[in-house]
């Protein structure tokens, strides 16, 4: 009796894979067959014909990427302090930004429609040429200036006698602050849902209980909310890491439009690796500290 | 008595007194709250806003020569940089493929990532776990690591190895198959995050629904096309609406499929940004900054507008969703 009954289950959740059939297939051939030839390539040498003539030779590639290309380590370090430093920035001002808009008050509509328009227009080329408006050239007529740079708060800064290491972190964060209000959209998103799912009651019991907003926010809204920020920061890294304007995309383009098939197939898999390596270690990092209530 | 009655009264007044302090110390502190908020959100509005100002303000600007004299509001209004845009960027055709390419893409993306997004939320099949690590996996690994050989595959696309037993093959580049054959199996644009979305979804549902069906002897795909489908009708409308803004953005993979024809609104818009950079034909009068402003225009134009009457699903939509780490 009891193995018929397992076997009806077992017959049922065999459907499963009717509904997934379809992925299977897609993953199959538009994703892990052209990730197993791009893997080819990275360690061949591709000539195009007809068709793609590759002759093995082994770590060339990557030997040349490490030890001759003078771009290439650069740029990924530098895209990786850029990260760095960007990532923790627009997740907490996108915490911030969210628990704002979560509040009760007159034009609240307006302002989530302002905050979630860079969400449909961020992603495309439009705001590559957008942003080059804000741009102008300074006086010396050499360089170009973004117009949200604060030359003057930093000498003001300096000159009160504000150390400069904290003065220069401060003033990168404002000279930022365009691409973090743009880069932040789908975050503000995530976390005004998290928001949503945090119960009214717990605040009630806790203003009863003479607890202040400080208290509320780092006993309740911040534990509740780390599902959230996980998904969040996950979300920024990868973001900032496929983007089109990234460095190593470019670097990645170039050699692909040089027709240097292995070469960019090379490039790309070294910074999959290294995205792979840095999204693994946050995520144990942060996943050790979300806070399940439900289930 | 009449001394307690005369002490109570007095700490009635006192408290009364300490109520009102609190009253106004939280009516003051609320105040300050309001006009901070107002004042926060003015300056990151601005901040956001400023790019499409300038937009509007090049885009229907006529004197080219620059007028310090006037910032915001152009000192000589004219069409001259729509018209011009409209016809390089070849509008109306370009508009009516981008429509195509992304209504297709996100409906056939709604179908095949609800299916596998259901899969993936109720059956306990073999190996469950691990083809749901593959589905994390394809969002996290970029296309541009991959295109090269997804482009040689359709460039001599043979139905994945079928048409080689007949030496047949179809060169589908330049056509919109490139995206819609990929959503037609789930491995469109971001699909791997939509099925992440859906199973968040359907997970979230009771099973009393779908077993009320089994009882009255449903099968597992009436029970979900009937059931599970109309019930699941927010997360849809969140896969299209992200899938389709996404579509109509993208311009890493569309350019990298049409070359010749075919091509949506971004692709060409990118060639024209190109031509400013001094690659373009000679002797076109492309007064750079304001045509290509105006072209920006007419690009996000009608996303404006499809966010402006769905704003409301736009920014619920998500919370429906129950996205979670």
């Amino acid at each position: 009796m009891k193995k018929g009954k397992s076997k009806l289950i077992e017959r049922r959740n065999n459907v499963g894979y009717f509904f997934i059939a379809l992925w299977i297939i897609g993953v199959i051939f538009f994703f892990l067959k052209p990730a197993i030839q791009t893997l080819i390539y990275a360690f061949s040498d591709v000539i195009v014909k007809d068709n793609m003539a590759t002759t093995f030779i082994g770590l060339e590639n990557f030997r040349k990427i490490l030890f001759e290309d003078i771009d290439y380590v650069r740029d990924l370090t530098s895209s990786l302090t850029d990260m760095l430093y960007e990532v923790p920035i627009i997740v907490i001002f996108s915490m911030f930004i969210a628990g704002i808009l979560n509040q009760e008050f007159k034009g609240r509509t307006f302002a989530r429609v302002l905050f979630f328009l860079p969400v449909i227009i961020a992603s495309g080329i439009s705001i590559e040429i957008l942003s080059s408006n804000g741009m102008s050239t300074d006086v010396s007529g050499k360089d170009t200036v973004f117009m949200f740079k604060t030359v003057m708060l930093e000498n003001t800064l300096a000159e009160i006698g504000i150390s400069s290491s904290l003065v220069s972190y401060f003033a990168g964060l404002i000279n930022r602050i365009f691409n973090i209000c743009w880069k932040s959209g789908i975050q503000i998103l995530l976390f005004l849902a998290g928001l949503q799912t945090v119960p009214k009651s717990y605040y009630e019991v806790s203003s009863m209980e003479g607890a202040t907003a400080w208290e509320e926010f780092w006993k309740i809204t911040f534990p509740l909310l780390s599902p959230y920020t996980l998904v969040c920061v996950v979300y920024t890294i990868i973001d900032s890491f496929t983007y089109y304007q990234n460095k190593i995309m470019m670097l990645i383009k170039t050699s692909y439009d040089a027709q240097k098939y292995g070469y960019s197939a090379a490039e790309s898999w070294l910074y999959f690796i290294v995205i792979l390596v840095i999204l693994l270690l946050v995520t144990k990092l942060i996943f050790r500290n979300v806070v399940h209530i439900d289930e | 008595m009449g001394i307690i009655k005369n002490y109570i009264e007095k700490k009635k007044k006192g408290m009364e007194k300490l109520h009102v302090r609190k009253i106004i110390a939280y009516k003051v502190s609320n105040i300050a709250m309001s006009v901070f908020r107002f004042l926060l959100l003015l300056g990151l509005g601005y901040v956001i806003l400023y790019p499409l100002l300038s937009m509007l303000s090049y885009a229907f600007n006529g004197d080219y020569l620059g007028n310090a004299t006037f910032v915001w509001i152009p000192s000589k209004f004219s069409l001259t940089n729509i018209k011009v845009a409209i016809t390089y960027l070849e509008y109306w055709d370009s508009l009516k493929n981008t429509i195509l390419l992304a209504t297709v893409s996100a409906v056939l993306q709604i179908f095949s990532c609800s299916l596998a997004g259901y899969g993936f939320a109720r059956f306990n099949f073999k190996g469950k776990n691990l083809l749901f690590l593959i589905v994390l996996l394809t969002i996290i690994v970029p296309p541009q690591t991959y295109i090269i050989s997804t482009y040689l595959d359709f460039r001599f696309f043979n139905f994945f190895g079928i048409g080689k037993l007949f030496g047949f093959k179809v060169n589908l580049i330049n056509s919109f198959w490139t995206f819609w054959i990929p959503s037609i199996f789930s491995m469109g644009l971001r699909s791997g995050l939509f099925i992440y979305i859906f199973r968040q979804f359907f997970q979230g549902l009771p099973r009393d629904l779908e077993d009320a069906a089994y009882i009255d002897g449903c099968g597992a795909f009436k029970t979900f096309l009937q059931i599970m489908l109309p019930n699941a009708a927010s997360a849809c409308l969140t896969v299209f609406l992200f899938s389709f803004v996404w579509h109509w953005n993208d311009y890493f993979v569309s350019n990298m499929m049409f070359q010749i024809k075919n091509e949506p609104l971004s692709v060409v818009m990118f060639r024209q940004a190109d031509f400013s950079r001094g690659k373009g034909p000679v002797g076109i009068d492309w007064n750079m900054k304001y045509m290509l402003n105006a072209a920006v225009l007419l690009n996000i134009l009608p996303i404006l507008v499809l966010y402006v009457v769905a704003q409301r699903y736009f920014i619920e939509s998500i919370a429906n969703v129950g996205i979670k780490g």
